[in-house]
């Protein structure tokens, strides 16, 4: 009786062992690099590319927001991950919790190829943490058909006049896109920072909830699917799902805004977690994505501008209309999301928290 | 047993319920019909998204370690379970009154009535402390068996008491009177007894295995990604899709599948090896 049973359970734990232990065996073999990613962000064809130059093997994990990515770096993933993609007001957060590392320059050879807009950043200074990756803007996606003439500013999204009927949404997430729109709406500049801002910017979101067009707060890239099937007429997603969109022609009737109060320039970037399991692999990728042709090949991908100066001549042209790539008169309107420190950040969570309950 | 009724409370009562099923599976149904939608620029149902279920091999992937976690989970989770459930039976004290009859049956269920939300997060915390403190135990399909192993084991526990309950005590009486000791009394007479919910047992805890999300997510680690998170991430940046339909339809059918056979296992025989006076 517990012999028979002894034997089932221990055949059991040896296989669950055996398949649990098979990973940490990889990882020592030292040929594997554990990249933590946004979904599409990367092709295919440019890891099989990274994974022929280097001889290693590439896993792939996905998350969905900064905030899972911090959760899981601080649940051990810091010793899991060799790379991982935060966005640039996350990153003052993860290194005051000591969860990337300082980097090596002397292993980025191609660091010098970035822009000179992207070297020295202020949510980086002197560049010690990360190296950017992509960046993007913030902007409104309507239907042509049935919002006739927007204006190009956040009315178009805030103001009833311009859209009495038609189905719209607001930006979820972490909150810090939708309140920076509507303190740029309220003249606050997208890059608010005072308590006081962030309050009156959410009254006005409370005003549009109660909106009987409000359809809900989506994210970026699902609110283009939902653009796409008609499920809303306007809303707020990121300039390469739109760039994406036009590329495989399957929504040439969806227009894009980039309002004249502001809108957000975000940027994701490259970092290696304290503990890595293979640092070594980890710098030979960040450089790898720095080289020129390897840059493009990815911004050509993914739709979304480049920060490396060295891969401007192979950039495809669709890279470079302005919905991807803001003209300088634009760039003037966009601005960075500001790092907040923990106080800060706990009240713009209490606030965001109200706002999304009603 | 079956409770005796007239036609006219069967009937009404038929009428209550089938709207309440209505309710619970037309979703359910209408993922299943979704799924046969043309692909862009085509028109007419097709199994097209079965098809390029099987050509993606993120799917594959996630389907071999859904499969792994389930069978490897469910092994340990019945063998632990049915001793758990063996153990309640065998030394339960029918004079105890109040809480300390239930004791021993509340901490071993408290899995099942937990929340999975509350339940994965403590394991990711005690995980990470754990691999914190001794660098093992790192997030990964180790530490999601041994999670699901902890949810799945008293399920099993509670069919295996639920069958042994409904055994006549006197069996036990009478196997020693025949001087058997306890093991033998475990081998020939308990767990052929007890097969069926061993089975059935089994079959449950596969099922919540291969359908659990929210522990599985917690306690994930690189690359260790199962059906149900990777629909939930497919779903989460795009929406809705044939082909998450398609790969959906297969899960339900799965469960479905599974669900029969347990039913039928933990029914039929029990009513020739019970032994009842007068037979």
């Amino acid at each position: 009786m517990k012999g028979l049973m002894g034997k089932i359970a221990g055949g059991a734990l040896a296989a669950l062992i055996a398949i649990g232990g098979g990973a940490p065996a990889a990882h020592a073999a030292g040929k594997t690099l554990y990249l933590f990613n946004w979904q599409d962000y990367i092709g295919k064809g440019l890891i099989k590319k990274f994974e022929a130059y280097c001889g290693c093997n590439v896993v792939q994990t996905y998350y969905d927001s900064n905030s899972e990515l911090d959760a899981k770096l601080r649940a051990g993933g810091d010793s899991q991950y060799d790379v991982v993609v935060p966005s640039s007001y996350y990153i003052p957060q993860l290194v005051q919790q000591g969860l990337i590392r300082k980097l090596d320059k002397s292993k980025l050879p191609n660091f010098k190829n970035l822009l000179p807009r992207f070297q020295n950043v202020s949510y980086d200074p002197h560049d010690t943490h990360v190296v950017p990756y992509q960046w993007g803007t913030i902007v409104i996606g309507y239907n042509k058909d049935k919002i006739k003439n927007p204006p190009e500013s956040w009315a178009a999204l805030f103001d009833p006049k311009y859209n009495a009927s038609y189905p719209f949404s607001m930006m979820k997430g972490s909150g810090r896109d939708l309140i920076g729109a509507a303190c740029a709406y309220l003249g606050e500049g997208f890059a608010c920072k005072t308590k006081a801002a962030w309050i009156k910017a959410a009254k006005l979101i409370e005003k549009q909830v109660k909106r009987p067009n409000f359809s809900g707060f989506v994210d970026g890239d699902p609110t283009m699917q939902q653009l796409k099937k008609g499920v809303v007429a306007i809303g707020m997603t990121w300039s390469g799902s739109v760039a994406q969109c036009y590329a495989d022609k399957t929504c040439l009737n969806i227009g894009w805004i980039l309002p004249k109060e502001g809108s957000e320039a975000w940027v994701d970037n490259m970092a290696i977690p304290t503990h890595a399991p293979n640092p070594e692999l980890a710098y030979k990728f960040i450089n790898f994505i720095l080289g020129a042709k390897e840059g493009a090949e990815l911004s050509n991908f993914n739709m979304y501008p480049s920060p490396n100066a060295a891969s401007e001549p192979y950039l495809d042209k669709a890279i470079k209309q302005p919905l991807v790539t803001p003209t300088a008169a634009q760039m003037k309107r966009l601005s960075f999301l500001p790092a907040l420190t923990p106080a800060q950040a706990k009240e713009f969570g209490a606030i965001w928290t109200a706002v999304r309950q009603h | 047993m079956a409770i005796s009724m007239g036609k006219s409370t069967r009937r009404s009562l038929l009428a209550m319920s089938l709207p309440v099923y209505l309710l619970l599976y037309a979703p359910l149904l209408l993922i299943a019909i979704f799924s046969f939608a043309p692909p862009p620029l085509a028109k007419g149902q097709t199994f097209y998204w079965y098809a390029d279920l099987l050509h993606s091999p993120e799917v594959i992937a996630a389907f071999r370690r859904s499969l792994t976690l389930a069978i490897g989970s469910s092994i340990l989770g019945t063998a632990l379970g049915t001793l758990m459930g063996f153990g309640l039976y065998r030394y339960r004290d029918r004079n105890a009154t109040g809480i300390a009859s239930a004791l021993p049956s509340l901490i071993i269920y408290t899995p099942i009535i937990m929340p999975s939300l509350v339940f994965g997060i403590s394991e990711l915390i005690f995980f990470s402390f754990i691999h914190s403190a001794t660098g093992f135990l790192a997030a990964g399909l180790l530490t999601m068996g041994i999670a699901h192993v902890t949810f799945e084991a008293p399920f099993v526990a509670l069919v295996v008491f639920a069958r042994l309950s409904g055994l006549d005590p006197n069996m036990f009486e009478a196997s020693h009177d025949l001087y058997a000791d306890a093991r033998q009394s475990f081998l020939h007479l308990t767990v052929p007894v007890i097969r069926p919910a061993i089975i059935g047992g089994f079959l449950l805890a596969f099922t919540l295995s291969i359908d659990d999300f929210t522990i599985s997510f917690f306690t994930a680690g690189p690359g260790s990604t199962t059906l149900p998170i990777y629909i939930y991430s497919a779903v989460a940046r795009k929406g809705v899709s044939p082909d998450i339909n398609a790969l959906a339809t297969l899960m339900i059918a799965t469960v479905i599948g599974t669900g029969l056979l347990q039913y039928m296992f933990t029914r039929n025989r029990a009513r020739k090896l019970v032994a009842r006076p007068g037979d």
